[in-house]
């Protein structure tokens, strides 16, 4: 009898695995068959009509709006275009968001300096390739390129401190350093399209800085060998001889074209022992120091947009520490104050200086003190309200650096280098809803 | 003896002949199972086979084969079994009312066992309908391409109210937002001008192809009509397709830069010949799309920054003479030739790089007595280039129309400033104009200038900017053109939905700009671009809503 039962129950269980198995698959049966295709084929079309509805209404645009606008550009974050809809919310928040991530150039190499155009329509940026010995620049000469347009291809050649011309619509000038003698000259680009080298003693050159008046006369200030010059030329030729101005480096010229700002080194005894912040009239020749602080090193000094304030970096002496930036007035009675403490600074291309909102209310930066591990936050110090935002973006971008400002935009348009997903530092442009 | 074997199973049994003709359930996968006849006997079975193998047919084919073997008989050579199988493990069905089982075609749900070889036959039917269902795949991935492509045409962009203000330019003038309240002694009627292809050279060049639309649809009451199906012109002999290129937008372009000098961007003073023009705020001017000084014949020393150095311009012609021909040929002293401007301005898809033709068209207005439609033509050729004084001048004979006899003042004086050397040949109506404003002040020198007033007056706010610069900012970097124009576009939505006609007609300029160096699907693009801006006239009651309408029909490939 026990066996009979035990029988019965192997039996019944063999016969209970078996219907299970049996009804999956006769349910499956009549999706599998053929003449059930039809029914498949109408579950498919309904479940794409599911999805295209739910993808426009994602979208929700407004009549006679165009969706899936493409850039031809990978987006970082969002994947696509705001829509309007979108837009107006942003535009509405009362914090500083990103609106749009985009990457506008990378892969393979490092870049660096990203320097804007005076008109905003222009970048140019640096990349370096430390195999070949040699850095280059890469230009956006619109940035509705899909590609940037490399300067110069020759291996063995240093391209750096690059300069738009102030006031200029299309010309540029920079350094040129040959790796193996370390020979250096100026290049110069009135057209923005052919570039030729400007003839001058040899020497170390560095620090150029370029101004197009209306008469067709370029005006270049430089450092040689430590010293400042200024020279002018229109197409026929020099129009004055070159003009030395003394000791001095990292010089920028004033909208008026009369102005420049430069570091003033003083010495004693022959030696280094200070370096001041000076403003400097080309005509009269007249000079007058800004209030900086009295000792540690000073470089890229940057006139705001109403040229009436001067940012720049500064560290105290000793070993490892932290640039901050600073703000002098050309009000030579008012005291310069530190605005940030423990920023960003590439220490290998001294040649860019803090960003400035093109309204002359904001300096932006990346700070040190605001870090998560490898990802920086950007940070826009309100000079009126003398407050801190916090601006948060894709954190997958890590170790950012060299942030620079459109300076012709009503909302932020940032450029910067960082680490995205690749093993280099590539360029990306950020855009924000609003200052 | 009967040898039967189950056609799902292949059971054998051996019945006894009583049992012939009649069906029962098979006890190991109850199936039911038809006994053959007692003839069909084993020797009856080798016979048959045999018979078969003659005809070329088998006896065992397979799954069809042994679906028929059940139907049929279910026969198999076979050895005879050991021992006979005892009657009752075949249950008998006593008629079909016994049979509850479901048709061989549908096998039960619930626990009966699939076929042996079942696996075979998913094998098959699974490539049968991967093959189908990539098939309807590959449909419904063009259906849904096709419904995301773009936007329906036939979609209109959304306005307000017409009957909302749309921000103070058709205030005084309300019987003007309705064209259909004009009155037919005042309504106009152009007669379409035939004249031969060729036209001798001392004629005045009229040369418009008769087959162009008939120019009094374009003065029918505004109603929202579908474009008419558009016709290619007929080819000619020159330029645009028998059409005259003369006076077309690239042809004022040239004019322009052969009278003038372009003021650069970074010019903070004007001062031709010593005498500096009464203009603050300079770099204003470059805000527009072409900031040209006119200048009269000869050689002047022109001056754009304190310090600089003058440059020197050398003029050839004479622009008054060229600027009359100009207003001859679109017979501004008599009736103007709106359907040539018109033309024109479908051909630049509304697109001016000089102010000419948007100041003839304004005075086609004007002429009419249609004064704010006048108005914002006069201030759109001012958009394109600030220093084209006859536009100024033209503004400010309509603001007093309207009944704004300061903001007259302040244009009269902006026509005298830029008429340098009387380029413009405006001197004397100039002075007839300032007598005609009689006691109204006029506005201190040097003249704040603003490009602003010049593109609307519609209230704008801080978001309004803000989204206005993020979408600018975005289509920079927008590699193809075509998706730059739908950015500004999308721009120019913005304003045409929350009510700023004129700011979204100026978007969708800029969204017109942007395709004029697009690829081949600028032409569909542009023809919606103009399809909305006409929609966004006529729900405004803005007269040029008949004007996109017909501008629809130069956009050509």
């Amino acid at each position: 009898m026990l066996c009979e039962r035990t029988s019965r129950r192997i039996d019944g269980t063999r016969y209970l695995i078996h219907s299970t198995r049996c009804s999956v698959l006769w349910t499956l049966y009549p999706v599998l068959c053929t003449q059930y295709s039809v029914r498949f084929a109408a579950l498919l079309f309904l479940l794409a009509i599911g999805l295209t509805a739910h993808s426009a209404a994602a979208q929700d645009l407004l009549p006679g709006e165009f969706g899936d606008i493409t850039l031809d550009r990978p987006l970082v974050e969002p994947t696509r275009i705001p829509t309007i809809r979108e837009l107006r919310q942003l535009a509405a928040r009362p914090e500083i968001e990103p609106v749009l991530l985009l990457r506008l150039h990378g892969g393979g190499e490092n870049h660096a300096v990203p320097v804007w155009s005076p008109d905003g329509r222009r970048l140019a940026f640096l990349h370096s390739n430390v195999d070949a010995n040699s850095s280059k620049l890469l230009l956006f000469r619109s940035l509705a390129d899909a590609d940037p347009v490399l300067l110069t291809g020759e291996a063995g050649w240093y391209d750096s401190m690059f300069r738009w011309g102030v006031e200029s619509q299309t010309g540029f000038v920079f350094v040129r350093v040959e790796s193996a003698t370390k020979h250096s000259r100026l290049m110069f680009s009135a057209d923005g399209e052919k570039v030729q080298p400007l003839d001058g003693e040899p020497g170390v050159y560095g620090f150029p800085a370029l101004f197009e008046r209306t008469d067709g006369i370029w005006r270049l200030l430089f450092e040689r060998d430590g010293n400042l010059l200024h020279r002018a030329w229109n197409s026929s030729g020099d129009v004055e001889p070159p003009l030395a101005i003394g000791r001095g480096s990292a010089p920028r010229w004033h909208r008026d074209g009369r102005q420049m700002l430069l570091l003033r080194e003083r010495t004693r005894a022959g030696r280094l022992a200070a370096i001041d912040l000076a403003i400097h009239d080309l005509r009269t020749g007249a000079e007058s120091l800004l209030e900086t602080p009295r000792a540690g090193t000073l470089r890229a000094p940057v006139w705001s947009p109403d040229g009436n304030l001067v940012a720049f970096h500064v560290r105290d002496t000793g070993d490892n520490r932290p640039w901050r930036i600073d703000l002098a007035s050309i009000d030579i009675r008012a005291a310069a104050r530190t605005i940030a403490d423990d920023v960003v600074v590439n220490p290998d291309f001294t040649s860019e200086g803090p960003a400035w909102s093109p309204d002359g209310r904001q300096l932006w930066f990346f700070s040190n003190q605001r870090r998560e591990q490898a990802f920086y936050p950007a940070m826009a110090y309100d000079l009126v309200s003398g407050s801190q935002h916090v601006v948060r973006y894709h954190t997958k971008l890590t170790t950012p650096a060299d942030l620079a400002m459109n300076p012709h935009t009503a909302t932020p348009e940032v450029a910067f280098v960082a680490y995205g997903t690749g093993e280099t530092r590539d360029l990306y442009v950020m855009l924000l809803n609003h200052f | 003896m009967i040898d039967v074997a189950c056609g799902f199973c292949e059971t054998q049994f051996r019945l006894d002949d009583a049992w012939g003709g009649k069906r029962a359930r098979c006890p190991k996968c109850q199936s039911v199972v038809s006994i053959p006849a007692a003839a069909l006997t084993t020797t009856g079975i080798e016979a048959k086979q045999r018979a078969d193998r003659r005809e070329g047919t088998r006896g065992n084919q397979g799954n069809e084969g042994k679906r028929a073997a059940v139907k049929s008989a279910a026969i198999a050579s076979v050895a005879p079994p050991a021992e006979p199988l005892a009657p009752p493990s075949l249950h008998l069905l006593e008629s079909s009312a016994d049979i509850s089982a479901p048709p061989v075609t549908s096998p039960p749900v619930s626990s009966s066992p699939l076929p042996k070889n079942w696996k075979t036959r998913l094998a098959d039917r699974r490539l049968q309908l991967a093959a189908g269902g990539a098939l309807v795949l590959l449909v419904v991935v063009g259906v849904v391409v096709a419904m995301n492509s773009g936007t329906p045409e036939s979609v209109p962009v959304a306005m307000q109210d017409p009957s909302r203000p749309t921000g103070g330019l058709d205030e005084v003038e309300e019987p003007e937002a309705n064209p259909s309240a004009a009155s037919p002694a005042a309504k106009p009627v152009v007669e379409p001008v035939n004249v031969p292809a060729e036209a001798a050279p001392e004629k005045p060049p009229s040369e418009i192809a008769s087959d162009l639309p008939v120019t009094p649809e374009m003065e029918r009451v505004a109603v929202p009509t579908k474009p008419a199906p558009r016709k290619k012109p007929a080819s000619g002999p020159q330029g645009l397709s028998g059409l005259s290129s003369d006076y077309s937008d690239f042809h004022c372009c040239r004019i322009q830069f052969a009278h003038g000098v372009t003021i650069p961007h970074a010019a903070t003073i004007i001062e031709v010949d010593g005498w500096r023009l009464p203009i603050d705020d300079v770099p204003q001017l470059f805000e527009s799309p072409a900031p040209v000084l006119f200048l009269p014949r000869g050689q002047h020393a022109v001056r754009f920054r304190v310090g600089d150095r003058p440059i020197t311009v050398e003029i050839r012609d004479d622009f008054t003479a060229t600027y009359e021909a100009a207003r001859n040929f679109f017979d501004l002293n008599g009736k103007v030739q709106k359907a040539a401007l018109i033309e024109r301005g479908g051909r630049a898809t509304d697109v001016h790089g000089a102010p000419l033709l948007l100041n003839f068209q304004g005075a086609g207005y004007a002429q009419d007595g249609q004064w704010s439609a006048a108005e914002r033509k006069f201030r759109r050729a001012i958009r394109v280039n600030p220093t084209f004084s006859p536009a100024h001048l033209n503004l400010a004979h309509c603001l007093v129309e309207l009944g704004r006899p300061e903001e007259a003042a302040r244009e009269w004086t902006l026509a005298a400033a830029f008429n340098v050397g009387n380029v413009f040949g405006l001197e004397a109506a100039i002075h007839a104009f300032r007598e005609r404003l009689g006691d109204t002040p006029t506005p201190p020198l040097p003249l704040a200038f603003s490009a602003r007033v010049y593109v609307s007056p519609e209230p704008r706010s801080v978001e309004d900017e803000r989204i206005a610069s993020i979408l600018q900012a975005i289509s920079k970097y927008a590699v193809k053109d075509e998706e730059r124009a739908k950015l500004r576009n999308n721009l120019a939505v913005h304003f045409s939905e929350s009510g700023r006609p004129q700011l979204a007609l100026e978007h969708f300029r800029g969204a017109l700009a942007a395709l004029k160096t697009a690829g081949p699907e600028r032409f569909e693009i542009a023809t919606k671009i103009l399809g909305h801006m006409s929609d966004t006239c006529r729900y405004a009651g803005y007269e040029e809503a008949d004007e996109y309408a017909a501008m629809q029909q130069f956009v050509l490939p």
